[in-house]
């Protein structure tokens, strides 16, 4: 056998222990996360079902170039445009992904021992890389998909165009993510902290000053029409896309078109597969060079640790008592020194900016008290999606990534509780200063009113709690004291319960919010008559209970599961 | 200091501690004896409560380390054979960290701190990462913040893996100045002739059981009983007696 189906039976063996641990657990937690997961799914299909209906309901419109049925119009740019932010997402997301992997792994110490080429190594690491980054893309995008399929009366081959095209269009970005993070890896090392930083940053620019200079002309401004606003999601739309490709294979099998459809397909494998090879040879002549610069990469270097923001951690942290404050202390530090984590972080932190930011763009047109309370829920629920995606990839691994240095913890005179404690401060705390900036930026840039940007300010403050809560409880409930690599951490069942449970919870705590901004509208449909100031109070009163179970559960749950877990490291 | 009774730990079906009846005195330096999987580990881990027992029960102290953990924790050192420390940390934010843990005020812990890098010869390294280190650096600073919190016993499992000669003796000097100061040692180790060198007391443990607790002299004479016609003249031997009769 040749070393890359050795390495793939070991791996296919692993997989089927890990299966089979999966039936040793409890077949209630399994339970829960299956129908979750399900009922995720169905929730994104039924929406999805619910908007591709709304748009072939539409009607016609009269553009500049002639009459034109709205419905399919828009339904295809948003296709578009929902499959160039997952392309640009997984991109981010390989890179990172693969750096975890084929860097920071500790298998990978194994295969460099062992004597496998480095293109086999690539390969077998790509794979896992691969499938890492891009299950939760195919599992989120298949229910918007398939309910356009349902919508369009598509063909049964469709759907099996959908399968397939999955391949390249997860492939291609991988291989891209892959070659980028080899040669990146390279330069960076070699460059050294301050020169790494320089490059990075300039590559960053260049990108943001790319698309500025191909999307701005096109982007609605404060006057915008729909015509304006279709052009711009048009923009996603542009033959030269991978994207687009494809969008193409998915909207021809639709109608039928199959030849039309293979060609594009074609297409996108084609060139997925010439990256991949790119991506090899990249790796062949660079992975070695680089791999060995960074496991050789000498410690920090004398005294820095008493300088920078780092370094004056202690007195900042003075406030809290021991074992808070070196607890945290520690929590921090090892998060800013391990790039895959910061580096997701500063992406989070771009989205969220490039969201407020882009807010004044559209206040003005939403001008009827009905949009506006209506722009301020969608605004918190988006705050709070945000802090849910923020909670569960950074809060969740919290207690896992003790990993085998949990008997530091387990053998210090503190209790359970003071660590889950901390974990859950440190997640409040941190989260709070984004998610509180973010809603209220967002509300001054949409001109809110005072009572809109309160209600928001109040959801945001309970979510923060909840979904820490949620994070830290659900994170000593499932723990993961083997794996390192916080990306796999959170794709284990307890992260995906947690993300599902996070999004349950942004649910209800919207309903609520929908409740009291929505009330005229609500007590119209009704004929309730009910004081506002009930309203707000109840509403509000909903929300903080919510809010207090979604904590307190999990927290105690996962305090009974780590006493009876033997932190034996 | 430690007094354990009829302490058992059971892994499924095997038992790997098997109702351990034990008394190691304070200022004492006992060493724990066996071969691969006799249960010298799992038995460290009960004593510093890292494993639960399923039965019986450990006192530290006369503190009882399940019931009242964080009193028997404090007076507690342990110093694992494979110490798996937080790579993105300083060395000196290591012992930042664990004196943190402890509660120790700034003003008692950092002179501790620097004397202790200085004595295991980690002050040149202390400001940089763990990452870094070597296996035989890992241990030593393993060594250093056991001894942050001024411990009253210590625990120590297969503390020479990693280590080299000189650092052996070092430490070897090092552990035995504490014992003579007060401190009670419990160590495991394969090295019988470092256990015959630095014990007051040796224990033997095999499949579980202990076998025989004594002085070193007293095991040699337990080894001679048992094949009279053998000479027996070191701990090795006996050792190897002890457990292979055991096994008969």
């Amino acid at each position: 056998m040749n070393p890359l189906g050795a390495i793939f039976l070991a791996k296919v063996r692993m997989a089927r222990h890990s299966l089979a641990a999966l039936r040793r657990e409890s077949k209630l937690k399994v339970a829960l996360v299956s129908l979750s997961t399900l009922l995720l799914w169905w929730g994104g299909f039924w929406l999805s079902l619910a908007a591709f209906g709304w748009l072939q309901r539409l009607g016609t419109g009269f553009f500049a170039s002639g009459e034109i049925h709205l419905g399919s119009l828009i339904a295809a740019r948003l296709l578009s445009s929902f499959a160039f932010a997952l392309f640009v997402l997984l991109l981010f997301s390989n890179v990172l992904v693969h750096f975890a992997t084929l860097y920071r792994s500790r298998e990978v110490y194994r295969l460099v021992l062992s004597p496998v080429g480095w293109r086999t190594l690539f390969l077998v690491r790509f794979g896992e890389a691969w499938v890492l980054s891009s299950w939760a893309s195919a599992f989120l995008g298949s229910p918007f998909l398939m309910a356009y399929g349902w919508t369009s009366q598509a063909p049964v081959s469709f759907y099996l165009a959908l399968a397939l095209v999955a391949i390249p269009f997860t492939l291609l970005p991988a291989a891209l993510g892959a070659a980028v993070t080899v040669v990146g890896v390279r330069l960076l090392s070699g460059l050294g902290r301050k020169g790494g930083f320089v490059i990075a940053a300039g590559f960053i620019l260049a990108v943001w000053a790319l698309l500025r200079a191909r999307l701005a002309p096109l982007l609605p401004g404060s006057g915008g029409n729909l015509e304006t606003l279709v052009q711009a999601m048009g923009q996603t739309g542009q033959g030269w896309l991978p994207s687009q490709w494809a969008v193409d294979v998915v909207v021809e099998s639709a109608t039928g078109s199959l030849t039309t459809s293979f060609r594009a397909f074609a297409l996108l494998m084609g060139v997925a597969l010439v990256v991949l090879l790119v991506a090899m040879e990249l790796a062949r002549r660079y992975f070695y060079v680089g791999w060995s610069m960074l496991a050789g990469a000498p410690g920090r270097p004398k005294g820095s640790s008493r300088s920078g923001f780092l370094g004056r951690l202690e007195s900042l942290l003075r406030p809290l008592p021991e074992p808070y404050r070196s607890m945290s202390a520690k929590d921090l530090r090892l998060f800013w020194r391990d790039p895959a984590q910061w580096s997701q972080f500063l992406i989070f932190f771009g989205v969220m900016a490039v969201y407020a930011a882009n807010m004044h763009r559209t206040s003005p047109a939403y001008d009827p008290q009905f949009w506006r309370s209506l722009l301020t829920l969608l605004n918190g629920i988006v705050c709070m999606l945000v802090l849910a995606t923020l909670t569960t990839r950074f809060v969740f691994p919290l207690i896992s990534l003790e990993g085998r240095r949990a008997w530091i913890l387990g053998l210090a005179p503190i209790t359970y509780r003071q660590i889950l404690r901390q974990k859950f401060w440190l997640g409040v705390v941190t989260t709070s200063v984004f998610s509180l900036g973010l809603t209220l930026l967002s509300s001054l840039r949409l001109e809110l009113g005072a009572r809109s940007v309160l209600v928001s300010l109040f959801t945001v403050v309970v979510a923060n709690f909840a979904l820490s809560g949620l994070a830290v409880g659900l994170g000593a409930l499932f723990p993961n004291f083997e794996e390192d690599n916080p990306s796999r951490i959170v794709s284990g069942m307890g992260g995906t319960l947690n993300f599902i449970l996070s999004l349950a919870f942004v649910v209800l705590a919207g309903f609520f919010q929908a409740i009291i901004l929505q009330w005229s509208f609500v007590e119209s449909r009704l004929s309730w008559q009910l004081p506002d100031s009930w309203v707000l109070v109840g509403g509000l009163g909903a929300i903080a209970l919510l809010g207090a179970i979604a904590c307190w559960l999990p927290l105690k749950l996962g305090r009974e599961n780590l006493e009876q877990l033997e932190l034996a490291g | 200091m430690i007094h354990t009774e009829k302490l058992q730990k059971q892994f499924g079906d095997k038992v790997a501690v098997a109702g351990l009846d034990l008394a190691v005195e304070a200022g004492e330096f006992f060493c724990f004896l066996g071969p691969n999987g006799a249960g010298k580990t799992t038995t460290i881990k009960m004593l510093t409560g890292l494993l639960r027992p399923t039965a019986g029960r450990a006192l530290i102290g006369g503190f009882d380390i399940q019931t009242q953990p964080l009193l028997a924790k404090g007076l507690t050192g342990y110093i694992p054979d494979h110490p798996f420390l937080y790579d993105r940390l300083t060395g000196r934010e290591f012992l930042a960290f664990i004196a943190g843990l402890y509660r120790l005020p700034k003003a008692r812990w950092q002179p501790l701190a620097e004397e202790l890098l200085e004595v295991f010869e980690l002050s040149a390294a202390a400001d940089s990462l763990v990452h870094g280190y070597s296996h035989g650096m890992r241990q030593k600073l393993s060594f250093a913040s056991t001894f942050l919190h001024e411990p009253k016993l210590v625990v120590v499992d297969e503390p020479w893996v990693g280590l080299d000669p000189k650092n052996i003796h070092r430490v070897k000097h090092f552990l035995r100045q504490r014992v003579d100061e007060g401190l009670t040692v419990f160590m495991s180790t394969h090295s019988l002739s470092l256990a015959e060198e630095l014990a007051d007391r040796v224990g033997i443990i095999h499949q579980g059981e202990l076998l025989h607790v004594g002085r070193v002299s007293e095991i040699k004479a337990l080894a001679q009983e048992a094949e009279a016609h053998r000479e027996t003249g070191s701990l090795e031997q006996a050792f190897l007696q002890l457990t292979r009769d055991n096994e008969a």
